[in-house]
């Protein structure tokens, strides 16, 4: 069957997409994996997944982006969820504040599950309805600053600067794998998920694929 | 409702000014008013989104009822509240009760049916209905011990919600025990069963098959039984289905698999999902895995990873007996298929010691022999009426017929293996010696014969032979006119899975030209009477003296065909036949389903179900007889 993954890859990279109900998660997914967008998207229920493989500075990666329902606060797949994520795309929806004032609760919940070195990116959502902001960008640009985070406004819709809000949190991911490398060797895993330090590196001799590849399985 | 949507009213009692007091934050009727429309909005931006496809769930007049009903229900059970994936639960519900709502005109309503079906009650019935339901998959939403106190009976011991306790009770217990190999599958790439299981639960599946086939599992579903315990094993069945793919995926490939489960196949009904988890209620163990596995994606599991001790060797005779209902028995055989299996390898045990044979052949008849002697019944057996007197339960009757019928295959497969070895003997051996050499005829024959005893096993639905049920129950008379006996015998010949394509044509022919030879009764005379049955419908002609008659088919045989091809390697010479199911009644288990299971070369192996569609009509036009055309009439049946 074609279900086994033949794509061969430098490395397997977990994000994790997080934010309250409706700012559009799950677009976001759709238009990075698939270059879709649906204006009339279910809600999420439990977790959504998709793969992308794209070039990092040379190298093939393996991006596995994880959606989950924005409500579901405390998770019953709160530990799948996060477990083995090295990135996070943190997103609001600037048309409504009451999501950006969220952002402190999911940042807390990372603290909690997650990785302590994960790579977060705030992302303001629905750029493209600029007449219903409710927030500046300046606000989110503060937040960031404070808490240590890259700031991106994005909009699924328009497909303005998804690509390169993950290509962000991928080359961020890329740089601490690298110096974790050189500091220590780390064993490497053929199969799976990435397990305690969260990386999978596999067999770099692979054949890679020279275009950026999308997937949409 | 009106205070639903106007809840300022409903607290116009409260002194406005409460909210100053000294009252706690969540004795304030402002407070209260606050969390409810904060509820209200979730609610409502989940039915904006609810079957965005579907024009009646965008009309606002449904989406208030949607956002009342989930708005009601949550303050009703505060300790779960509102969660995401109710909404659609409750939108195939209201989409059922509105479409059957009858529109009354107004006045007193008489009858159930006007009360039932009344379009004025369609909210006040889906709440109820919906209430009902969520009795039963509550749980499953209830995040609570992970939780900030919503104060539910809350599992201390268990630190983790009850779905994720469900979940891995799925796949470490059910699974476990039904296909150990997948099970440890699914650990070995580190799945965490609740990231999938916890949407297929908590939706009952409505995001894994279209609406309409939602509707009809959930039909199967409710119709099993409404508290929905066998949720759990029509996941685990769900799992079975997808049981191939999951073995050869990865981590990711695994989890988009069942994130993204594959639509029902053409031959699939809806409502076998629950038919399945019925029947893993009743046989949670290999045996029901590798029945249902094999059903479902017509490749069961490897025997070689079922454990050790089987539960089908513990089965009593009683219980065996009443697979009675299957035709074989029905046709009163006695003996059955072990007789027939053991008669076969019998005399080619007798023919490979006259050939010579290699010692190899010898070990591979051991162990059929063996093998066969495994499964002798007790010479005492039940008459079919005794099992109708005195078992009752046709539920219980059904599943015995599906014990049987796992028994028989596991028979088949053991065959397999040892036919497998005696076909490479044989093609040895014909290469040895000329190709109208006696003993490498019967030699030839005597394995095809168990092969088709094999397949017969194998497929309990494949109705025996007539000559055989007539030789067996000896009921018919040999003052009928030879040449209608022999009409039928060839016009039968061909819709034997093993049927040369030349076949009909030769019997035919030989009926013309030789009626008198092969009368029934002489025949019944000369020869034991399944060696010979077993011989007159293989040949179409039925006597072992008739050298000339044998000769004439073995070379117009497949079997002869294929000595010198590899399809034979397979054991599978006959396999891929489809035949109708006279027991098929859909009513249970579905236990005599039609499955093929065999891997062989399956395109060569479909020429000869073709044949049998072709001559199907011809034989029911030539059979005078009122017994085989009632055999012909339930195996034509589609």
């Amino acid at each position: 069957m074609a279900y086994k993954v033949d794509q061969e890859y430098d490395y397997l990279f977990k994000i994790v997409l997080i934010g309250d109900s409706g700012v559009g998660k799950s677009n976001i997914l759709s238009r990075f994996t698939r270059n879709e967008f649906c204006l009339e998207s279910k809600s999420t229920i439990g977790v959504e997944f998709a793969t992308r493989t794209l070039q990092v500075e040379g190298k093939t990666v393996k991006a596995q982006i994880w959606d989950t329902a924005g409500q579901e606060r405390y998770r019953a797949i709160t530990s799948a969820y996060y477990r083995g994520a090295v990135g996070a795309l943190l997103v609001y929806d600037i048309t409504k504040r009451q999501t950006f004032d969220n952002v402190q609760r999911w940042l807390r919940e990372l603290r909690d599950h997650a990785d302590s070195n994960i790579v977060i990116m705030l992302a303001g959502n629905k750029a493209d309805l600029n007449h219903l902001r409710s927030l500046p960008a300046e606000d989110a640009q503060i937040l960031a600053e404070k808490e240590g985070l890259s700031f991106l406004e994005t909009s699924a819709l328009e497909a303005f600067n998804i690509e390169k809000a993950f290509q962000a949190i991928l080359l961020d991911i890329y740089h601490i794998i690298s110096r974790k490398a050189l500091a220590a060797q780390e064993g490497a895993s053929s199969n799976g998920l990435p397990h305690g330090t969260t990386i999978n590196v596999s067999n770099l001799s692979a054949i890679r694929n020279k275009a950026t590849c999308c997937t949409a399985n | 409702m009106k205070g639903l949507q106007h809840p300022d009213e409903l607290e116009s009692f409260a002194d406005p000014l409460s909210e100053d007091t000294n009252l706690s934050l969540s004795k304030s009727p402002w407070h209260t008013l606050r969390n409810d429309e904060t509820l209200r909005q979730e609610i409502q931006q989940d039915v904006d989104r609810c079957m965005p496809d579907n024009l009646y769930f965008r009309q606002p007049a449904t989406q208030n009822m949607l956002v009342d009903i989930l708005f009601v229900w949550s303050k009703l059970n505060q300790d779960i509240s509102y969660r995401q994936g109710m909404h659609e639960l409750l939108a195939p519900i209201i989409w059922v009760v509105e479409r059957d709502a009858v529109v009354l005109s107004p006045g007193p309503r008489t009858g159930p049916v006007s009360v039932v079906f009344d379009s004025m009650h369609i909210e006040h019935d889906s709440f109820t209905l919906f209430n009902v339901i969520m009795q039963s998959v509550k749980s499953a939403y209830d995040n609570s011990p992970a939780g900030t106190g919503s104060g539910h009976a809350m599992n201390t011991t268990v630190q983790e919600p009850p779905m994720v306790s469900r979940a891995r009770k799925i796949v470490d217990v059910y699974l476990e025990r039904v296909d150990p190999p997948l099970a440890t599958h699914l650990r070995e790439i580190d799945m965490l069963p609740q990231i999938f299981l916890m949407r297929w639960i908590r939706l009952l599946f409505g995001r894994e098959f279209s609406f309409d086939d939602t509707l009809t599992v959930w039909d199967a579903l409710f119709a099993h039984d409404p508290t929905l315990k066998c949720l759990d094993l029509v996941c685990v069945s769900m799992l079975l289905r997808v049981r191939w793919q999951l073995m050869d995926a990865d981590y990711s490939a695994a989890l988009t698999l069942l994130l993204k489960y594959p639509p029902f196949s053409a031959d699939q009904h809806p409502s076998s999902l629950v038919n399945d988890a019925i029947y893993l209620q009743k046989h949670l163990d290999f045996d029901g895995g590798y029945h249902v596995i094999g059903k479902q994606t017509k490749r069961p599991p490897p025997l070689i990873n079922r454990p050790a001790k089987s539960p089908m060797h513990e089965r009593t005779w009683s219980e065996l007996s009443s697979g009675q209902d299957n035709p074989f028995a029905v046709a009163g055989s006695p003996g059955g298929f072990e007789t027939l299996v053991q008669d076969a390898a019998r005399s080619m045990f007798a023919r490979g010691q006259k050939l010579g044979l290699h010692k190899a052949v010898r070990d591979a008849i051991g162990e059929v022999k063996k093998n066969v002697q495994n499964f002798q019944p007790p010479m005492t057996r039940q008459t079919i009426s005794d099992v109708r007197v005195t078992d009752n339960d046709l539920e219980d009757i059904f599943q015995r017929v599906a014990e049987l019928e796992q028994r028989n295959k596991t028979l088949a497969k053991m065959l397999e293996g040892a036919i497998g070895d005696l076909w490479k003997q044989h093609k040895d051996v014909v290469e040895n010696r000329p190709a109208d050499d006696e003993r490498v005829k019967s030699f030839t024959m005597a394995i095809a014969k168990v092969q088709l005893a094999s397949v017969y096993l194998e497929d309990f639905s494949l109705p025996l032979p007539q000559e055989e049920l007539d030789a067996v129950s000896s009921t018919r008379t040999s003052g009928g006119a030879p040449a209608t006996s022999t009409t039928i015998t060839s016009a039968d010949v061909p819709r034997e899975p093993v049927a040369p394509r030349g076949a009909s044509s030769l019997g035919s022919k030989q009926a013309s030209t030789s009626p008198a030879a092969h009368d029934p009764k002489s025949l019944s005379s000369t020869r034991p009477t399944l060696e010979q049955s077993s011989f007159s419908w293989m040949l179409g002609q039925g006597t072992s003296d008739n050298t000339s008659a044998r000769s004439a088919f073995m070379s117009a045989s497949p079997f002869t065909l294929r000595d010198s091809s590899e399809a034979r390697d397979k054991g599978s010479l006959f396999g891929d036949e489809a035949p109708s199911q006279p027991l098929r009644g859909g009513s249970t288990l579905s236990a005599t389903e039609k499955r093929s299971q065999r891997e062989g070369p399956k395109s060569r192996e479909l020429e000869p179900e073709d044949e049998t569609l072709k001559l199907g009509p011809l034989s029911r036009q030539v059979g005078g007889d009122g017994e085989a055309t009632t055999v012909r009439k339930t195996r034509q049946a589609p």
